[in-house]
């Protein structure tokens, strides 16, 4: 039997994978593909006639690539990175309470100063000795990534609870 | 009405921009508006529209939100922001001026090769 949320999302990894390697974007064409879906329906179409046929008006993979592709030059790829980071910092952010996130935040914390702290202890001595200031140096920039996502994640569930509450 | 694939291509921008003048719409919904403005005449490849938004917002010219369709689905929307209008605008008077062309050499000068 037809499947329309099966084919629907076969459909759109596979588009996913070919045109962009992920799925961030793809709920957009997602969400299209079911109006049309719905459109084709309600003119008489079964499901199944429904979908070839807004998969098809949509374009091939091949044709929907190049035209992604136009949109890939250095400064759009650091657009595109940053989107990335912030949709990432989006779900983990939904996905985790601020408790947890506060949690986790103290911990990466601690093992970040661990490894400072050992970085110093086994350079002290050694012929590495004069580097000791770029290690400590990389691993608080390093560590400043964790701390601002999940600080980040912590407050927006915050501020969306209180948005709820309000 | 047949509009070649150049002519959708470069009208692509202020038609997104001026549909979206009108109040903020999602891919979908626009590329439906674009079928009625023409009677069908302008067929856009579904995919291709997006591409296009995402350029424009890349731009400045218009940005993105997600929100909800009224089955609860998720789904992006795009506001167009003041730059966007600017361009819009600008864009609306190129357009003009080149209409204006047009029927000048239309109902001017005939040309006798």
């Amino acid at each position: 039997m037809f499947d329309l949320d099966h084919e629907i999302q076969s459909w759109c990894r596979s588009v996913s994978t070919s045109v962009w390697g992920r799925d961030a974007r793809i709920e957009e064409l997602k969400d299209h593909l079911y109006c049309e879906v719905e459109k084709l329906e309600k003119s008489g179409l079964s499901p199944e006639q429904a979908f070839r046929q807004a998969t098809e008006g949509m374009g091939s993979v091949e044709e929907l690539a190049a035209e992604y592709s136009k949109n890939r030059n250095a400064a759009n790829l650091i657009c595109d990175k940053i989107q990335e980071t912030e949709e990432g910092l989006e779900q983990i952010g939904n996905a985790m309470s601020p408790k947890k996130a506060a949690s986790l935040n103290i911990l990466v914390s601690l093992l970040f100063a661990a490894a400072i702290l050992l970085a110093s202890f086994f350079l002290k001595d050694s012929q590495y000795a004069q580097h000791a200031d770029v290690v400590t140096f990389s691993l608080i920039a390093v560590w400043f990534i964790p701390f601002s996502i999940l600080s980040s994640a912590g407050a927006k569930q915050c501020k969306n609870k209180t948005a709820v509450v309000d | 009405m047949t509009i070649s694939k150049d002519l959708i291509a470069a009208s692509a921008t202020p038609l997104v921009l001026s549909i979206l003048s009108h109040g903020d719409s999602y891919g979908y919904d626009i590329i439906q508006r674009v079928g009625e403005l023409s009677d069908g005449g302008m067929k856009w490849a579904d995919g291709m529209l997006y591409p296009i938004l995402h350029r424009l917002e890349k731009k400045g010219l218009v940005e993105s939100y997600w929100g909800a369709a009224d089955n609860g689905r998720k789904r992006k929307y795009y506001r167009l922001r003041k730059s966007g209008l600017k361009e819009l605008n600008e864009q609306r008077k190129n357009w003009h001026d080149l209409y204006a062309m047009l029927q000048k050499l239309e109902g001017g000068s005939v040309c006798s090769i």
